[in-house]
Formats: C-alpha cells, sequence, structure tokens
C-alpha cells in the first residue's frame, strides 16, 4: 500500500499549539489583551470585524463547537435544537469560553430564531449586546424569483 | 435582483447601528479613516488567504484541511500586520512541498469540496472520517472555513460602511433568502479546487441549511455531474461509523 505522502512533511506553523488552533487563537486574543487592547466576541461571520479594528479592539470569535457543554445547555434549551447553539449557551452558562470571558462586548447575531432566542437568554451576562444579520436581499422580502 | 440597493440600504443602516453602539460602550470615535485602514488590512489579509488556498487547489494537493482550518481560526481574529509574517512562511513552506514532491494523501485520492452549516470541533469528525476513508479535503466553503476570506471590500469608497455592507450582504450563508449566490460560489469552487464529490455538512435542526441542501444537491449534480451527499450530524461520536460506511460507499461508487 502507498505511504501517505505527508510524513516528509514539515509543519506549516512551528508553535506550541499543533492540533489545538483554538488554543492559538486565545493566545493572540490574550496577548492583545494584555497590550490594553479591548476585546469585542462574535460567532458569526456577519459580524463587520473591520469595525471592531477600526476602534483598535480585538475580535475574537466565540466558542460553539464542543459536545461537553450541550448537557449543561439542555438545562434550559430544548434537546432538538441545533448542537452549534446548544453549545454555544452551555459555554456561557459553565463559564468555561475563555474568549467570551475576555469580551468587553458581544456582537449577536440573528441568523436563525434559535439563535436569537438564546441571546436573549443570555443578554444580562455582558454589559452590551447588539442584534445584526440580514435575512433577506430584498428589502420587502417577497422573493419574485418563483415567478418568471 | 429588484430590490438589491433596499438590502444594502438596510443592512449599511445596521452597521451603523453597530458602530454607534461600539462609540457608546466603548466611550470612542470610530473615525471613517480608521474604517478604510481596517478594510484594506482585510483586502491585504484575504489576499494572501487566498494564495495559501491555492495550494489545495493544486493536483494533488498541498495543503491539508487541519493546515487550512488552524490557519483560518487564527486569521479570523488576527490582523493582517500580525499574522502577515506567519502567512509569508506558511508560503514559502508551501512553495518548498511543491518543489520537494510532498502532497497530502496518496496519489489520486477523491477530491472532497465541503459546503454547509459551521464545522469546528467536535463536528470536524466528518473531516477525519473523509479523511480516513482516503479521501482529501480541498475546499472548505463554510464560515469555520474560507467563505470569509473569498470576497474583497471595495476601497476608497465613498462611504466606507455602505462598502461593508455591500461585502456581508454578499455572504452565502443559508439565512439569506433567496442565497442565489450560494451556488454562484458553489461554482467558482468547483471550477477552482477540481473536487471530485461534494459533501454538504448538516447540523440538526438547522433549517435554513438543511432545506437548501436540496437545491445545492441538485445544483451539483446536474451542473457538475459531481456526486453529492448530505450528512446530518451533531457533536456527538455517536455516528462516526454510520458516516463512514456513507463516505466509503460513495467512494467506491465513483
Amino acid at each position: 500500500m502507498p505511504k501517505d505522502r505527508r510524513e516528509k512533511m514539515e509543519p506549516l506553523i512551528h508553535d506550541q499549539f499543533a492540533g489545538a488552533p483554538s488554543k492559538r487563537a486565545l493566545a493572540y486574543v490574550q496577548s492583545k489583551r494584555e497590550q490594553g487592547k479591548r476585546v469585542v466576541g462574535a460567532y458569526c461571520g456577519y459580524a463587520p470585524f473591520e469595525l471592531i479594528r477600526a476602534m483598535d479592539a480585538v475580535p475574537a470569535v466565540l466558542c460553539a463547537f464542543s459536545n461537553s457543554t450541550i448537557e449543561a445547555a439542555e438545562s434550559v434549551l430544548p434537546g432538538n435544537l441545533c448542537p452549534l447553539i446548544k453549545s454555544s449557551y452551555g459555554y456561557i452558562i459553565t463559564d468555561t469560553c475563555p474568549f467570551f470571558g475576555l469580551s468587553d462586548a458581544v456582537v449577536a447575531e440573528t441568523t436563525c430564531d434559535g439563535k436569537k432566542k438564546m441571546f436573549e437568554l443570555i443578554a444580562d451576562r455582558k454589559p452590551c449586546l447588539s442584534w445584526i444579520s440580514p435575512r433577506c436581499r430584498m428589502k420587502t422580502g417577497q422573493s419574485e424569483t418563483g415567478r418568471k | 435582483m429588484p430590490d438589491e440597493d433596499g438590502a444594502k440600504r438596510n443592512w449599511a443602516e445596521v452597521i451603523g447601528r453597530l458602530k454607534s453602539f461600539l462609540e457608546r460602550t466603548f466611550h470612542t470615535t470610530i473615525t471613517e479613516h480608521a474604517i478604510e485602514s481596517a478594510i484594506r488590512d482585510t483586502n491585504r489579509k484575504n489576499t494572501m488567504m487566498k494564495k495559501i488556498f491555492d495550494y489545495a487547489a493544486g493536483t494533488p494537493s498541498y495543503l491539508s484541511w487541519q493546515e487550512m482550518y488552524d490557519l483560518t481560526f487564527l486569521a479570523q481574529p488576527a490582523s493582517f500586520t500580525d499574522i502577515e509574517p506567519l502567512l509569508e512562511s506558511c508560503i514559502e513552506a508551501l512553495e518548498n512541498r511543491k518543489k520537494n514532491g510532498a502532497y497530502i494523501g496518496k496519489e489520486g485520492a477523491p477530491r472532497i469540496l465541503i459546503t454547509g452549516c459551521p464545522v469546528g470541533g467536535d463536528a470536524t469528525k466528518v473531516f477525519k472520517v473523509i479523511e480516513e476513508a482516503g479521501g482529501v479535503i480541498v475546499a472548505i466553503d463554510n464560515c469555520t472555513g474560507m467563505k470569509s476570506f473569498l470576497d474583497t471590500i471595495e476601497e476608497n469608497a465613498s462611504d466606507p460602511i455602505q462598502a461593508l455592507a455591500e461585502r456581508y450582504l454578499k455572504l452565502p450563508c443559508s439565512c439569506m433568502s433567496p442565497n442565489t449566490r450560494r451556488l454562484e460560489q458553489m461554482d467558482r469552487l468547483i471550477e477552482l479546487f477540481k473536487p471530485d464529490a461534494v459533501v454538504d455538512v448538516i447540523l440538526h435542526a438547522c433549517h435554513g441549511y438543511n432545506i437548501e441542501s436540496y437545491k445545492v444537491g441538485e445544483h451539483v449534480r446536474r451542473r457538475h455531474k459531481l456526486p453529492f451527499l448530505k450528512i446530518e450530524t451533531d457533536y456527538s461520536d455517536g455516528d462516526v461509523r454510520q458516516i463512514a460506511t456513507r463516505i466509503e460507499t460513495m467512494f467506491e461508487m465513483m
């Protein structure tokens, strides 16, 4: 059987965070925090990070991808919700997302009903929270693509 | 689109409100000049990220999904100024791989394009299964992958907030209706990354991506004549064997 050629390969990134991208990102955000920069957390690609950088703050992507926080979340949220929302909420109520801990504000998106309503439950945890996200490309929301 | 301009105006207004919120919260003023600098920073970063993704577009691929994931994870929070030296060194390392004939996976391994919901942490079990079955992931068209790095923002626009609005409104998220740009982006990615199959990862109860999966599947099968597999999953490891069987079956049929 031919061998995987990867064993010949040098790793792309030489640091102590091999296999732990979230720890690498955390070290980055922490280093900025230590320089006195403020941190604004976000979950979603619709958050315009340029605005955050324009005020010399650092954007941080908040935790949303672990099965381990889902059980805690299900003490409040319905079981048949998406794992991403349950995990995010679980991280917050168990106080285990270090990025959330470092954040001075959170930019919350309203890309779906689950997220929108989950954010209502955490709105009192950080002093500041905003609501954003487009849902429709058309102002009226009435699609004409079906009638040609 | 009949009222695309209206959507842009609305979204610019929302971004303007976010600006006021940040200014109020942090007792600061965000100048147009500072936004313009941040826009340039993003564009420089995205240009280099795309240059790195290009190494996965080659046949064979020189960039693994783990490396792509590592870089997109850090490049989201990091400014271009901070991440530029790392990205430079990655390009040098990738160029060396190319020269030395070191590539990802086995010769002729099936090339996979991933689309759908954000896939990170425990959900990367799907990537691991694909890899263990002998596949090579060449493109990750998800929010946790390439999506945030593919577009550029207009520079020197008369209103940088409007420029931001136009860029973010282009994101092909399934929360958009209609989300025509998803299929357009799929066409571009298929052309560039030359996948042998498309795998749509849907997180349980994500109705938007789940329903849209039908359209994406039809498009991929009919227009591109490529196999398409929808995998609905969560963060538990209970379905790993079942996902592996489906992936292996697809590979056998290719």
